[in-house]
């Protein structure tokens, strides 16, 4: 979904981690990890279409970076028995802002040019899966002229779903209209979040929305 | 297999529902986060609950022997239904000649559509919980598994009671409270037979635990001569001590409260009354067969997950055109009641996870509903073998990247 | 007496609408009077194993004894636990669940902590019903309304020394 709807977050990622003196590079020779498939119920395509990112993490001497909340925790919950053991996955791939906070335990200093209001928005595999909570927001706050509302019901997902947005539209619709809704009466107009699948979700439904790895480089650059 | 589908988008079109609905769930969580909040060892009790939940399922036939004989050794009797029907039959043989029957909510009756059965071959039958009684006289299914009629407006009541029940017109909720109770009573008097479920029971004292907040489950129980009560195979738990636990987790999860009004731990039947258990299978052996499906059986029916998840917060309950909605209504229909009829519920979730979260069992209902989506074939298998081809080399990853572009713009993706 | 203890229960009972008030030990049957004659009801039921003077302050205070159902029923308690601001009631429930007004004479010393303390496995037999505050229903817009079907009106007065 990242690099359909958000091809710059690649490079805002790897301007980020470069800011604090790592040195990234894209993944080579790899497509998508799959969730898609194995959520459609179909887990042998699932194996088929992630077996080269496995393959590369497998490989990787480095730690592997995902720009999706839900793309890293498919991969750390699925990938050892959909391709048998292998590699401790806990050890080896890691979503962005996980990676930023809890491995390099760094912050990112930055300043926005224009000041912005924005809302955070805790992507559900991100908040329950792999377990970040504070983290996010802590990292945002790093970055000067950026002021993060609080909205109502934060936690309450925002709709998208992956397949669930396909099948069932119109359901999909309202649940993003409603997160869009509190997101306004918070007093922010632009949205920011880990995951792809949310930022196109709440897009779609008239809210500006930003990748976070966008917005720290935006900060990043000043 | 379209149900959930055009069921949605009608509840979609009807704001008034929505209100209803979403007011009620607020609150709901609201007072359980503060009720959880008292309980400082409350990941204990999930993790004790669970473990007796597994080991009862583990032994379930030697426990249902128990229960079984300690209610025969006072007198009542246990029978065993293989489904629906036979224990619609059962039951019916058993009110047959007795007189009025008066039911407390009961989700595995609503299941069994017992009152229908009943109506249809002359037995006059009432609800006595005030949201069946609501949900009965207007002629609808209950939404809720806790809260029957938590779709409904005040106003709504107040027609249906003024044209079921002769009353006056009036909107306020002590005032239609006091109707239903004064023609309920009537009813508690008069019956022959009281039918019940039953929350938990227990093997090794025979016990029957019931929770409730109106009183109307204990008068059903104590006022006809004959007490029915009706449960699934699973609701044993193996003993007496592991009661406070689930007393402590159920009201919380299902209603944040400490506690309901009422809990009767019966050991039936009472003195000069006749008791009858029958225990339903209705599909859910295959379940506790099925490894990786098994825990759906650890449910409590506390409606937790109902009352966290987006997904039917803006749908409400009818939409799953199940006995049993939400979360835990997803993963059992198409269980009990077939992936042809209800395989459209496992995709009526967008997989948040707020469901395991919230469940007192920690039952993982996620990852039930992309299992149940996998036996039940998968999505339009052509077109994802067709794009999974595509997807499994880099090459033709890149090259339909372009084209996703564009075609997600298209469908608005 | 554990005073911590019966507080948490008293303020915990009354949270749930339970109406409670402490009474010096053989007080009872007294204040039962002077409730029944301030309630108007009209007829009463006490459970077996109830002090006889309570049937005599009833019958005193205008009310005439009655097989259940009945306007006003006298239990006692087995237990209480301080926690859900619960009462354990043993025996049959006829009596109080039909009635309008519920009232339970509580000996302070049966006061339990938490459900934990519940001696479930030696006294279920037959029947043992946790009442906590009186019946209630919030099935109309998650309106509160007390006095469903059971009691409207849950008493209790704990006898302390």
């Amino acid at each position: 979904m990242t690099e359909i709807h958000y091809p710059g977050v690649l490079e805002a990622a790897t301007g980020v981690l470069g800011s604090i003196g790592l040195e990234a590079a894209p993944l080579d020779g790899v497509t998508c990890c799959g969730q898609a498939f194995f959520n459609s119920g179909h887990p042998e395509m699932a194996r088929k279409v992630g077996r080269s990112l496995f393959y590369a993490i497998e490989n990787s001497p480095d730690p592997v970076i995902v720009l999706s909340g839900s793309c890293a925790q498919f991969i750390r919950e699925h990938y050892p028995r959909l391709f048998g053991i292998g590699m401790d996955i806990d050890e080896s791939c890691f979503e962005f802002t996980e990676f930023i906070t809890r491995l390099a335990g760094a912050e990112i200093k930055g300043r926005l040019a224009t000041p912005m209001r924005a809302a955070y928005h805790p992507a559900c595999h991100l908040l329950r899966g792999i377990g970040l909570r504070e983290e996010p927001f802590a990292l945002l706050r790093g970055i000067e002229n950026l002021e993060l509302v609080k909205v109502h019901k934060e936690e309450t997902c925002c709709g998208f779903g992956g397949v669930f947005s396909a099948v069932y539209p119109e359901v999909s619709r309202k649940m993003a209209e409603e997160k869009v809704g509190t997101i306004r009466d918070a007093g922010a107009d632009v949205v920011v979040a880990a995951d792809a699948g949310c930022l196109r979700r709440m897009e779609l439904s008239g809210l500006r929305a930003m990748h976070v790895a966008e917005l720290l480089w935006m900060g990043v650059r000043g | 297999m379209r149900e959930f589908r055009r069921l949605s988008v009608r509840a979609i079109a009807k704001p008034s529902m929505r209100g209803a609905l979403e007011s009620a769930m607020e609150r709901s969580l609201e007072r359980r986060a503060r009720a959880i909040a008292e309980v400082p060892d409350w990941e204990a009790l999930r993790d004790r609950a669970r473990e007796i939940k597994r080991g009862a399922l583990e032994e379930l036939d030697t426990n249902l022997e128990k229960l079984k004989a300690n209610i025969e050794a006072r007198g009542g009797k246990v029978h065993f239904a293989r489904d629906a029907r036979e224990a619609n039959e059962i039951i019916e043989k058993i009110a047959a000649g007795r007189g009025p029957v008066i039911k407390g909510k009961s989700m595995i009756t609503e299941e069994i559509g017992l009152r229908e059965y009943l109506m249809e071959r002359g037995h006059e039958v009432w609800e006595t919980d005030l949201g069946e009684f609501i949900a009965a006289l207007a002629g609808e299914p209950p939404s809720h598994i806790t809260t029957p009629v938590v779709h409904m407006r005040r106003a709504e009541v107040a027609r249906i009671f003024e044209r079921e029940l002769g009353v006056a017109y009036t909107e306020d909720p002590e005032e239609l409270t006091a109707h239903a109770r004064r023609f309920l009573r009537e009813k508690f008097l008069s019956a022959g037979v009281g039918i019940t479920g039953a929350n938990f029971t227990v093997a090794d004292t025979g016990s029957v635990v019931l929770f409730e907040n109106e009183g109307n489950i204990t008068l059903t129980t104590e006022l006809p001569r004959v007490h029915v009560a009706v449960m699934s195979i699973e609701k044993v738990i193996p003993s007496i001590a592991d009661l406070p636990v689930f007393i402590k987790l159920l009201p919380r999860s299902a209603t944040g409260q400490r506690i309901t009004s009422y809990v009767s731990v019966l050991s039936p039947p009472r003195e000069g009354g006749e008791f009858h258990l029958v225990i339903l299978d209705g599909g859910r052996r295959k379940i506790l067969e099925d490894e990786e499906m098994r825990e759906a059986l650890y449910c409590i029916r506390c409606g937790a997950c109902i009352n966290v998840c987006p997904v039917y917060r803006i749908t409400g309950g009818h939409a799953y055109h199940s006995t049993y909605p939400g979360p835990i209504g997803a993963v059992l229909s198409p269980m009990l009641f077939g992936q042809g009829s209800h395989g459209d519920l496992p995709y009526a979730s967008t997989l948040c996870g707020a469901c395991y979260d919230f469940c007192p069992l920690r039952i993982n209902l996620p990852a039930l509903l992309v299992k149940l989506r996998q036996r039940g074939g998968g999505l339009r298998k052509t077109v994802f073998k067709l794009w999974s081809n595509i997807w499994a080399s880099p090459a033709g990853y890149k090259a339909s990247l372009k084209a996703a572009r564009l075609i997600s713009r298209w469908m608005k993706l | 007496m554990d005073e911590a203890l019966i507080s948490k229960f008293i303020e915990r009972a009354t949270e749930q609408d339970a109406e409670v008030m402490t009474v010096g030990a053989g007080t009872a049957a007294e204040a039962i009077g002077k409730l029944a004659r301030e309630s108007g009801l009209k007829s009463f039921s006490v459970a077996e194993g109830t002090a006889p003077a309570v049937a005599e302050a009833l019958k005193a205070a205008g009310l005439s004894e009655s097989t259940p159902p009945s306007e006003l029923a006298v239990t006692g308690a087995s237990w209480a636990v301080a926690e859900t601001g619960t009462l354990v009631i043993k025996g049959t429930r006829r009596q109080f669940i039909t009635a309008e007004t519920h009232v339970v004479v509580l000996d302070g010393a049966k006061m339990l902590d938490n459900l934990d303390d519940i001696p479930f496995g030696e006294e279920t037999a037959p029947f043992l019903t946790l009442v906590t505050g009186p019946s209630r229903t919030a099935d109309i817009e998650r309106v509160l309304v007390l006095g469903a079907h059971g009691p409207r009106r849950l008493v209790v007065l704990i006898e302390k020394p």
